[in-house]
């Protein structure tokens, strides 16, 4: 019988320093079966394991579209992260998923997206990013797409190097920002908490127009609000949450709002749906 | 129903038969204490591997300590080993016993937990089976024994149970008077069992005495609470910011006893065990009373008060449970009650929660 | 004796002296009772005191369990002697200050081992051990106390030990290890041992820290061992002997005794008890001209 419990093994091939202590890895399976049964979609999440420190959670931060290997970005803050920092090009990683649901794309086609993310948070927007831009690319099935994306400094911002790619396309609104005393002298973003610029400075038009949040849990209730006070619905808010979890496999116990397992029924979440469920989050 | 008698005196000869069959018998027995006779000691009772009939405790003493939870969900399980060689992994899959066994003496209570850690463990949750647990369900056979003395903690009338329930049961024992038992033949499992034990089992069983004994014993429980409001009440969200949670729970320590000892508690952590270049990743039993449970690695804990953990457990048992994993998350045992060093009583946020949900003038928040 | 508490206690909090008396309550069945806070005056008639009063109240004195202290500024606290004691140990460990308790100090006649033995009253089947030779039945240190406080000689540095110590230590050593490895099978690290114990006051206790993991988080041999060793010399010369541990233990281990074995080195080494002065501080953190040099070889 298959062990749920037990990842399949995959190469670190890149290690990208993004910030001080966030790293990206590029991942490859090491079995070519693996490799190739593997698919995932946008918004879904794995348990990354560093052998002999355990398991960790991040999402998937690359886009289904470019399935050459898959990428996690994340910041050193516990044993896992820490070990999993240690490791460099060539190292194995464990690896369990793809888990969870999938940012719905099917529901946004014909529509403008903003996608609106903090520090950390970028990774998993990333992906739909990509994925998004990717599919417009192929048949224009989405509107305008604009980026709202902001770090408590310009160090602290991740993915430098595509937050300028985002920046010089023609059909994409790149919006940045670093808290106040983030800034340095050549900053040419703005300075502003991010729910903050994007109600005052960005001030999208909420018509045909989809917002996905991606942030910690207050980030999430000021983008949420502010995006209200800007006429957006709540059906046009999308965000993903990334409560702690182990086994990503709706067993462990730790991940629930009320009744719903993030690990199980989310990551993605509409506003509505997280409108009806119990303040623990 | 096949059905047949026992007398309780062979009790200890069924559990020699069965382990003459090669089967691993745990059943209730009482553990070692520095001074039996000293005030400080108190009986404990626990569910073990027994290697003979002698000293078993069936049908004695009301409840094991730690219930049998811990013989379906490991307190520790390696899920498999790893050994770095440079830079590749090797993982190597570790042998586990899957023993048939037989517990016997199971109470109805924790006979009924266990449709309840299936309903989280098997694929019926998400498509996702965890083969540790299953495996062992499907080769343990549960023989139960109706109580003839709930306690002051027990509370399974509240929660749709009784003292002579078979629910969960393969074989089940009630007592009927004169040193006898009624046996009844519930699963193939059980009739299985029952073969083995045929020289024992006599004639038919006496059906009208076993229900009489069953509805006396019933009549013992003091602790009645009406739960059929709770869930109702919990499914309004607003409720979840009630008052009560924080006034009920404020003296809650956040010690993890009431969940370690929960037949229906399923909570676990996943852990690498490493020695040099190798080692084994474990599953351990882990509790949402833990501060550092759901402790993000940004430090916000959705969590942050301990009235907050207790809220959750309450809700798992009355209302996620329920509505998620579609089984009862309480099956009255009263565990939590006797283990609480402070007297956090679960039974007393029944009540309440009942009280607000069927008066009609307990403010109710929009 | 009750009546007078409740008096004194329903002034403090009129008088606006306290935010909150933190006492006992009727519990939730006959034989037991339960920790109370009483922040209104006219809550006070539900305090009680008697030998059902097991819990040691200071836990939640303890900054662990800060977040019950929330917003209070002063708290009241009715401590029986061995509860008084392990206050006198936290502020002497600079946990607390004495100027935020006030202490209601009640007279005890001892206390019932576990609720379960309580029978409507106390007597020697049922009397806890740390009971037995206890010298503060009438509390040293209070800023309340219902009637006279008659002298007691509290300068013995020895406290009894239960009989338990001294039979477990009478057993031949592979013996006395075949007991434990039978008692820890059963501990599934629940640490409602460190919760209920006043002076596990680590802001992060050691078997929590993951950077690096010094115990074992499972429940196996390995685990548990290193879990209660481990805690039972963090708490050598502060442990005030209250033995919640071993009351609150859902599975029956008696942890306290490796407490009271080390209760009786410190005694023998440094003729030292704790919770008996604010200032002094335990021996294994000063050092004294006439300690005891003779285990250095």
């Amino acid at each position: 019988m298959s062990n749920i419990y037990q990842p399949d093994l995959m190469t670190i091939t890149k290690v990208i320093q993004e910030a001080p202590g966030i790293k990206t890895f590029h991942l490859k399976f090491q079995d070519e079966e693996v490799a190739n049964n593997f698919s995932f979609e946008t918004g879904q999440f794995g348990e990354y394991s560093a052998f002999g420190a355990g398991e960790s959670t991040f999402c998937i931060a690359s886009s289904p579209t470019r399935p050459e290997h898959i990428e996690c970005c994340f910041r050193e803050t516990g044993k896992v992260t820490a070990a999993l920092a240690n490791l460099t090009e060539g190292d194995t990683i464990g690896f369990r998923g793809p888990y969870g649901n999938t940012f719905p794309l099917d529901d946004w086609k014909g529509k403008n997206l903003i996608f609106i993310g903090g520090g950390i948070a970028l990774p998993p927007l990333r992906s739909v990013i990509w994925n998004c831009l990717d599919l417009r690319e192929q048949d224009g099935r989405f509107g305008h797409i604009s980026i709202v994306y902001g770090a408590r400094s310009v160090q602290d911002l991740v993915y430098k190097r595509e937050i300028e790619e985002w920046n010089q396309m023609e059909n994409v609104t790149m919006v940045k920002t670093v808290d106040p005393g983030g800034e340095t002298d050549d900053w040419d973003g703005h300075v502003g908490f991010v729910p903050h610029v994007l109600e005052n400075d960005f001030k999208p038009d909420p018509e045909n127009t989809v917002a996905i949040v991606c942030g910690p849990p207050i980030m999430i209730k000021f983008a949420f609000e502010a995006l209200e006070r800007l006429g957006f619905k709540q059906e046009q808010m999308v965000t993903t949450m990334e409560n702690r979890m182990k086994c990503g496999l709706g067993k462990c116990g730790r991940c629930n709002i009320g009744s719903v397992y993030v690990c199980i029924d989310g990551p993605v979440f509409t506003a509505t749906q997280l409108a009806a469920l119990p303040n623990d989050f | 129903m096949k059905t047949a008698t026992l007398n309780k005196s062979d009790i200890g000869k069924c559990i020699d038969l069965l382990l003459q069959a090669d089967l691993r018998v745990i059943a209730p027995r009482l553990q070692p204490q520095v001074d039996e006779d000293g005030p400080d000691a108190l009986e404990v009772l626990t569910f073990t591997e027994v290697k003979s009939g002698e000293g078993h405790q069936v049908g004695k003493g009301l409840l094991p300590l730690n219930g049998v939870k811990e013989f379906l969900f490991a307190k520790h399980e390696p899920l498999f080993a790893y050994e770095k060689r440079g830079k590749k992994i090797e993982i190597i899959p570790v042998h586990h016993e899957y023993p048939q066994t037989v517990i016997i003496g199971v109470r109805p209570c924790d006979a009924a937990s266990i449709a309840s850690l299936e309903s989280v463990f098997s694929d019926a949750n998400a498509g996702f089976e965890d083969p540790f647990f299953t495996e062992r369900r499907s080769r343990t056979t549960f023989i139960t024994y109706s109580c003839t003395a709930p306690d002051s903690s027990c509370f399974c009338t509240s929660v749709e149970l009784s003292p002579d329930s078979a629910k969960g049961s393969d074989l089940h024992l009630t007592e009927i008077g004169d040193g006898r038992l009624h046996v009844e033949v519930i699963t193939k499992a059980g009739e299985a069992v029952a073969k083995q034990l045929q020289e024992l089992l006599k004639g038919e069983g006496d059906q009208a005495t076993r229900e009489k004994a069953g509805a006396e014993v019933t009549e013992k429980l003091t602790r009645i609470r009406d739960s059929a409001p709770i869930m109702d009440w919990l499914m309004d969200t607003a409720n979840f910011d009630d008052e009560m949670w924080q006034r009920l729970g404020e003296k809650c320590i956040g010690c993890g006893a009431c969940t370690f000892v929960c037949p229906t508690c399923h909570c676990f952590d996943i852990v690498d065990e490493n020695k040099g270049s190798k080692g084994y990743r474990v599953k351990i039993w882990d509790s949402c009373q833990f501060d550092h449970f759901t402790l993000h690695a940004s430090g916000h804990n959705p969590r942050d008060w301990q009235y907050k953990r207790y809220r959750n457990r309450f809700n798992c048992k009355f209302k996620i449970y329920p509505e998620k994993f579609e089984t009862p998350g309480c099956v009255g045992c009263g565990r939590c009650i006797r283990a609480c060093p402070v007297n956090l009583d679960i039974t007393e946020y029944m009540a309440e929660v009942a009280h607000k949900a069927t008066n009609p003038n307990a403010i109710k928040a929009e | 004796m009750i009546e007078q508490i409740r008096n004194q206690a329903r002034q403090l909090l009129e008088n606006g002296d306290v935010d909150v008396v933190i006492g006992y309550a009727e519990g939730s069945d006959p034989s037991r009772t339960t920790p109370i806070f009483i922040r209104k005056a006219e809550d006070v008639e539900k305090l009680i005191y008697d030998p059902r009063c097991i819990n040691s109240l200071p836990l939640y004195l303890n900054k662990r369990h800060e977040y019950t202290r929330k917003g209070w500024k002063k708290t009241a606290i009715i401590g029986k002697g061995c509860d008084i004691r392990a206050i006198v140990q936290l502020i002497a460990e600079n946990q607390l200050k004495r100027d935020e308790i006030y202490i209601l100090g009640v007279p005890c006649e001892g206390v019932v081992s576990h609720p379960e033995k309580w029978d409507g009253s106390l007597h020697d089947g049922n009397r806890a051990s740390k009971c037995i030779g206890c010298d503060v039945m009438i509390p040293h240190e209070t800023d309340f106390f219902p009637g006279e406080k008659p002298d007691v000689d509290r300068s013995s540095p020895y406290e009894a030990t239960s009989k338990n110590v001294a039979t477990l230590m009478e057993l031949e050593l592979d013996k006395r290890f075949a007991f434990w490895r039978t008692d820890f099978d059963r501990c599934f690290k629940c640490y409602a041992c460190r919760e209920v114990c006043p002076h596990c006051s680590c802001n992060t206790c050691i078997t929590d820290e993951t950077m690096p993991s010094w115990i074992d988080p499972a429940a196996h041999k390995k685990g548990v061992f290193s879990w209660h060793l481990t805690r039972a010399m963090h708490l050598v010369g502060r442990c005030t002997g209250c033995g919640e541990c071993t009351r609150a233990c859902p599975m029956g281990i008696q942890v306290d005794l490796f407490n009271q074995r080390m209760k009786e080195v410190v005694q023998e080494s440094y003729s030292y008890k704790p919770g008996y002065s604010l200032e002094d501080k335990h021996p294994l953190i000063t050092y004294k001209v006439d300690d005891r040099e003779d285990f250095i070889k």
